[in-house]
């Protein structure tokens, strides 16, 4: 019994008072327990898939302060793209327009849809301007007496001819109309969301009115392709319900783990009862705190099921060896074998006392680990950064009091049986221990660390070139494959202009279109450089525009494309263009400068931001960060003390458009990236400080961590991961799990050593014991998450492989690495005495 | 656009008022200013990777060498019309409507009143004129308004010019450009008799009044009233017999006997503009313009032929071939050619051109090199 005293020679007043709170009152902590898991599970019952475009936006980020000032005016970062292509690769025939006329017609009538802003080639908003004798005519695209879906309609070639000649002049080749005739476009712009003004967009819903669009359209001579955010939703909470699959799945996977391990069913299902359990309060506690369940947001109730049961098995694994042999596992089996075991009431109470502080450490840890992603000021990732946490921290409770409590209760069957079985277990893998024990003799310790220099520093090199954002066309969420994915490419490859696309915003004074050529010449000029960086396929702004009617005025010659100085020549210039046209306000104070780009990769959105902060810096047309110059100097102007020369001022603001977003989210991915992790190894270390009084233990605990998330940076590089928020988020999570292998490890060590062994005793002891637990607690977590690979979502997929890798290698590093850093760290002075 | 010239000379003989170069300013009175303003008339061109794809609108052949003008005074050089390099020593980032070469000499005109010389085929430039209107001189803190635009410019040799633009601005120069001298070319009664005068210039000076009082905005009626007076002068061209003729606004044209000195005018049997004007052997003419329109004159635009295009869309730009042939390019990159006289003009389309404002033919093969609102390309006409 000498060994198994160590472990509660020194019962501190909070285990007394824990364990007497606990156990004294069994009955009563279960009937709580009982009743606040039927609360929760009413509650969890009632939860709803929830998405928000804004939910998944920096929305404090300068760039998004701008889209926020114009999401009313310009819009055109959260809209649907729905492309009505004819399979024979040319749309001039009277079928085609029929359904085109009829889709623009159905895609006003889905739910959110700013109507006025709906765009296609039945709509107003899209028109051409024409140069004759007079000067110019304007008109739509479609004639008045084109009417495809009026009874007896039959169309002629020349009306035919008419309409691809009035898109040609319209210039929406390309982004309303595809390059080669095949098909066309329909921009459908969604109502900004304000939930303080009950202005909530249903995101599910109207993907469900798209796929009834797409249903009712799409036969053997048309396709309809749709993207656009309420699109992919809608397709990723359809990918995520096969999560269902997956969580039972996981679950049968686990038990069956657990059971091998334990040999007991009674064990491996009280331990996945538990880690169920606190799966349920926190779907419950998200309903209390008005969440929904994000679809980005459905791998939170995985990762918390797999920390319960890792920590759940650390429970078990100590039960076990009170209740067969009344204490460590320790020693000879003929030793072990000859030792008594205790009730199992007493084995659940050491069990509890022995486990409460390194458990509670690593999962305080744990949570402080994700409540570091709050950093990330994006409202998905404060839902995840906070269901997360309250999850991790309902496991304290379930793992830590529950399961002790019901393993109280427990009575094994074949006790003498399941002993037997462990002392094999016990001892079938003596010579790997006794091998990875070496490790922390000091000549091997001092390779390992280099080895392990090295690996950090080839990580750190190769995980640099980690890319941020995403590069393919579509989304990263959804396989390649997905139809999503599909006609992303579709579109892009028939399209060119018009998915990917950032709005920069001219702010200036009222009428500054009109009233000002410094203004139209330096946005003009602003517009001309943007098309000049690489990556831009074509830019459009109002000055353009307006040089080609100052053409027009002049019968079209194409020598008067220019700007004119005067302002009565400007103003007839820019007068006919309608705030619908999307290229400035009602009072022209404000003008985007919309650059259409080849993709949207980080390169790409970089230095399209970069050229964009050059060119307002060297020009003097940058109020500063978040500043609202058309409101500026409308007031200004208002109280009579415009400053001189106010008129010629300029704001270029980033960015709104679809990429606008991307760069703002890319931005603050960077400015994080490194942070969080920061924080996650601090909180780790802070924990482990001061749960273990030494500065250099948390060291060695912490310093494996740091090299498996660099190994798993690199992994990303490999696998062609980008640096998201979503990836972010759960690399950190990857970490937070992953520390748990090392606590584990050195709480048994520490025990040990302070029963004044020696270190590389110590280190075989703890193998011996939690070893092979920690061994199926990877392999459990890794299971868990392996599956996903075979998940609809490529993102679930992705992050299953990165987090089986992270969950293996965190289990080896905290193997080999620990012991080697107790060596040099905590011992390198003891002499490796005989073993 | 409103304007208040003088529009009252009779009869068909302009006459040009030799009126010095007070209006111009020395070209180096402005070096000081560079820095002190960023309007486009005192900053040098940038010279931009795209600067091939932009805008450009005519083209010449300078020596050996190639040379092109666009927007932003881009100035584009090339030895085999496939490498273009931009120059980086233009002055200006106004538009550049029109270059003539003779030799080394180039001049290029453009907006603002702009004339840019370079006697090194493009590389270097400097300012011969620019025309701020309301200034002598463009000088520190002057509001710097619109000058006439010039629109076509044509040597005959290194000496002597003709710079043509908005508003029948006509100049000529006899000293290579160092100075330059002129006035408008004023027509009036001939064509322009059936129209009413007097009432239009009652029209455009009441609302240039109202303009700067209530900010009211012309009608389009009105504009038309005010420009027929004083027609923008589009294109000049020179016969082989050393004769010139000038195209303009509204189907009008003028034609010079004696170098320029007096010009007579006329109007074509067509109300449009024309765009273009090219000149062949003798006194054989070709003009073209608006919406597809073609005239043709063997005598130097005594009598015109109307020319059967079977297209639309208006005529930027043309260039002579041999035997009376020609090669004439305009809106939607379309493009009409004859080999000779004698053919008729075929149609073809370059579309991803857009609007084709010049052409050239290439002197190694039958390519031609076309300049558009999409940049500079050499093609292989059908």
């Amino acid at each position: 019994m000498s060994a198994a005293s160590s472990s509660t020679q020194t019962p501190t007043a909070f285990h007394r008072f824990a364990e007497r709170l606990v156990f004294g009152n069994r009955p009563v902590v279960l009937i709580l327990f009982a009743l606040v898991t039927a609360v929760l599970t009413f509650f969890a019952s009632q939860l709803r898939v929830d998405a928000g475009f804004k939910k998944q936006i920096p929305l404090q980020h300068e760039y998004m302060k701008t889209f926020i000032d114009y999401e009313q005016e310009f819009g055109g970062a959260n809209r649907v793209l729905i492309a009505v292509m004819d399979k024979s690769g040319d749309m001039f025939n009277l079928p085609f327009f029929q359904t085109m006329e009829k889709i623009t017609q159905d895609a006003k009538a889905i739910d959110s849809v700013d109507e006025a802003r709906v765009r296609s080639i039945f709509t107003p908003n899209v028109r051409f301007v024409e140069v004759v004798e007079d000067g110019f005519a304007g008109g739509n695209v479609i004639p008045a007496d084109f009417t495809p879906n009026s009874e007896g309609f039959a169309a002629s070639a020349e009306q035919f001819a008419t309409i691809k000649a009035n898109m040609e002049k319209a210039s929406i080749v390309g982004r309303l109309v595809a390059k080669d005739f095949s098909g066309a476009m329909i921009w459908v712009d969604l109502v900004p969301e304000n939930p303080e003004k009950g202005v909530k967009v249903d995101y599910n819903r109207i993907a469900e009115q798209l796929d009834q669009i797409r249903a009712k359209y799409e036969n053997e001579h048309t396709t309809v392709a749709i993207i656009g955010f309420a699109k992919m939703v809608g397709d990723i909470t359809a990918g995520a319900r096969s999560v269902i699959w997956f969580f039972a799945i996981t679950i049968a996977f686990t038990w069956l783990l657990l059971f091998i391990y334990s040999s007991s069913v009674k064990l491996a299902s009280l331990t996945v009862f538990c880690a169920l359990v606190s799966v349920v309060w926190m779907l419950g506690a998200l309903r209390l705190l008005g969440f929904g369940i994000d679809p980005m947001n459905m791998l939170t109730p995985f990762l918390i099921f797999a920390i319960a049961v890792s920590h759940g098995e650390q429970m078990i694994n100590r039960y076990r060896g009170e209740i067969f042999f009344g204490g460590l596992e320790e020693g000879t089996p003929e030793e072990l074998a000859k030792r008594e075991g205790h009730d199992p009431q007493t084995a659940a109470r050491v069990a509890f006392r022995t486990l409460l502080v390194p458990g509670s450490v690593a999962l305080v840890a744990g949570c402080i680990g994700f409540a570091a992603i709050l950093v990330i000021p994006i409202r998905i990732i404060f839902e995840l950064a906070i269901t997360a946490t309250v999850g991790v921290a309902l496991t304290i409770l379930t793992d830590l009091v529950l399961l002790p409590v019901l393993l109280s209760y427990t009575r094994l069957r074949n006790l003498p049986r399941k002993r037997a079985y462990r002392l094999r277990q016990l001892t079938q893998f003596d010579k790997i221990w006794t091998f990875l024990a070496k490790f922390s003799k000091p000549v091997p310790a001092a390779v390992i660390l280099l080895a392990g220099v090295v690996i950090w520093f080839a990580a750190e090199r190769y995980g640099e070139k980690v890319m941020i954002g995403d590069a393919q066309k579509g989304v990263a969420e959804l396989r390649p494959d997905a139809r999503y994915n599909q006609d992303a490419v579709l579109i892009s490859d028939k399209f060119a202009l018009g998915v990917d696309i950032i709005n920069v915003i001219a702010e200036g004074p009222p009428a500054a279109c009109t009233a000002s050529y410094p203004t139209m010449e330096l946005v003009d000029r602003f517009a001309w450089h943007l098309r000049n960086v690489e990556g831009v396929a074509q830019v459009m702004t109002l000055p353009m525009a307006a040089k080609i009617v100052n053409a027009g005025w002049n019968e079209g010659n194409v020598r008067w494309r220019e700007l004119p100085r005067d302002t009565d020549t400007l103003r007839l210039d820019t007068q006919n263009f309608e705030t619908d046209t999307g290229m400035l306000n009602a009072d022209c104070s404000a003008m985007p400068i919309m650059a259409f780009l080849t993709d949207h990769r980080a390169t790409t959105i970089d230095r399209v931001v970069d050229a964009v902060k050059t060119f307002r810096t060297e020009n003097k047309a940058w109020a500063g960060g978040e500043v609202n110059l058309r409101e500026k100097l409308a007031e200004q102007a208002a109280s009579g003390d415009a400053p001189e020369g106010s008129l010629d001022q300029v704001n270029l603001r980033l960015a709104t458009g679809n990429v606008g977003v991307m760069a703002a989210i890319n931005d603050e991915v960077r400015g994080v990236k490194r942070l969080i992790l920061y924080m996650l190894y601090a909180a780790v270390f802070l924990m482990c400080l001061i749960s273990f009084h030494s500065p250099r233990a948390a060291l060695c605990i912490t310093l494996p961590l740091v090299l498996v998330t660099e190994l798993g940076h690199a992994l990303m590089v490999h696998l062609d991961i980008g640096m998201k928020i979503n990836t972010l988020t759960v690399v950190a999570l990857g970490v937070g799990i992953g520390v748990d292998y090392g606590i584990y490890i050195f709480a048994r060590m520490r025990e040990s050593l302070l029963a004044g062994h020696a270190l590389t005793d110590a280190y075989f002891a703890s193998l011996k014991t939690t070893g092979i637990a920690i061994f199926y607690t990877a392999l459990t977590l890794a299971v868990g998450v392996g599956t996903w690979v075979f998940s609809d979502l490529k993102f679930q997929a992705d992050m299953g492989v990165m987090l089986t890798f992270m969950f293996i290698v965190n289990m080896i590093a905290a193997i080999v690495f620990l012991p080697a850093l107790c060596r040099w760290l905590l011992r390198p002075m003891e002499k490796a005495r005989a073993a | 656009m409103h304007r208040s010239f003088l529009k009252f000379l009779p009869a068909s003989l302009i006459v040009l008022a030799a009126s010095a170069s007070a209006q111009n300013p020395p070209a180096d009175a402005t070096s000081s200013l560079a820095a002190q303003s960023a309007d486009p008339l005192l900053q040098t061109a940038e010279v931009m990777p795209l600067a091939e794809r932009s805008l450009l609108l005519d083209l010449a052949r300078s020596g050996e060498r190639l040379v092109a003008v666009g927007e932003r005074g881009h100035v584009l050089m090339s030895s085999d019309g496939k490498s273009w390099a931009q120059s980086a020593n233009v002055p200006v980032r106004s538009t550049l409507t029109a270059v003539s070469a003779v030799g080394a000499d180039v001049w290029a005109v453009g907006h603002d009143g702009i004339i840019l010389h370079s006697g090194n085929a493009g590389e270097t430039w400097e300012i011969q004129r620019r025309d701020p209107r309301g200034a002598g001189t463009v000088a520190a803190g002057d509001e710097i308004r619109q000058g006439a635009p010039l629109l076509d410019v044509l040597f005959s040799d290194p000496k002597h010019g003709i710079a043509i633009g908005a508003y029948s601005l006509l100049l000529t120069t006899s000293d290579g450009g160092k100075t330059w001298s002129g006035s408008r070319m004023v027509m009036a009664a001939g064509a322009a008799a059936e129209k009413p005068q007097a009432p239009a210039d009652d029209v455009a000076d009441d609302a240039q009044a109202a303009d700067e009082t209530d900010s009211a905005v012309f009608s389009e009626e009105e504009l038309e009233i005010a420009m027929e007076d004083d027609p923008h002068l589009n294109s000049i061209a020179r016969t082989a017999s050393g004769d010139y003729v000038i195209v303009g606004e509204r189907g009008a044209f003028f034609r010079s006997s004696d170098q320029g000195q007096t010009w007579t005018g006329g109007q074509l049997p067509y109300d449009g503009s024309m765009f273009g004007v090219i000149g062949f052997e003798g006194q054989h003419v070709l003009a073209f313009g608006l919406r597809g329109h073609v005239f043709e004159s063997r005598d130097l635009g005594a009598s015109w032929d109307e020319v059967a295009t079977g297209t639309e869309l208006s005529l930027m730009g043309g260039a002579a071939l041999d035997n009376g042939g020609a090669v004439i390019v305009g809106a939607n990159g379309v493009l009409l050619k004859r080999a000779s006289a004698s053919e008729p003009l075929s149609a073809s389309t370059f579309n991803e051109a857009g609007v084709i404002a010049g052409v050239l033919p290439a002197t190694d093969n039958n390519d031609l090199l076309i300049v558009s609102e999409n940049g500079i390309r050499r093609i292989q006409p059908k």
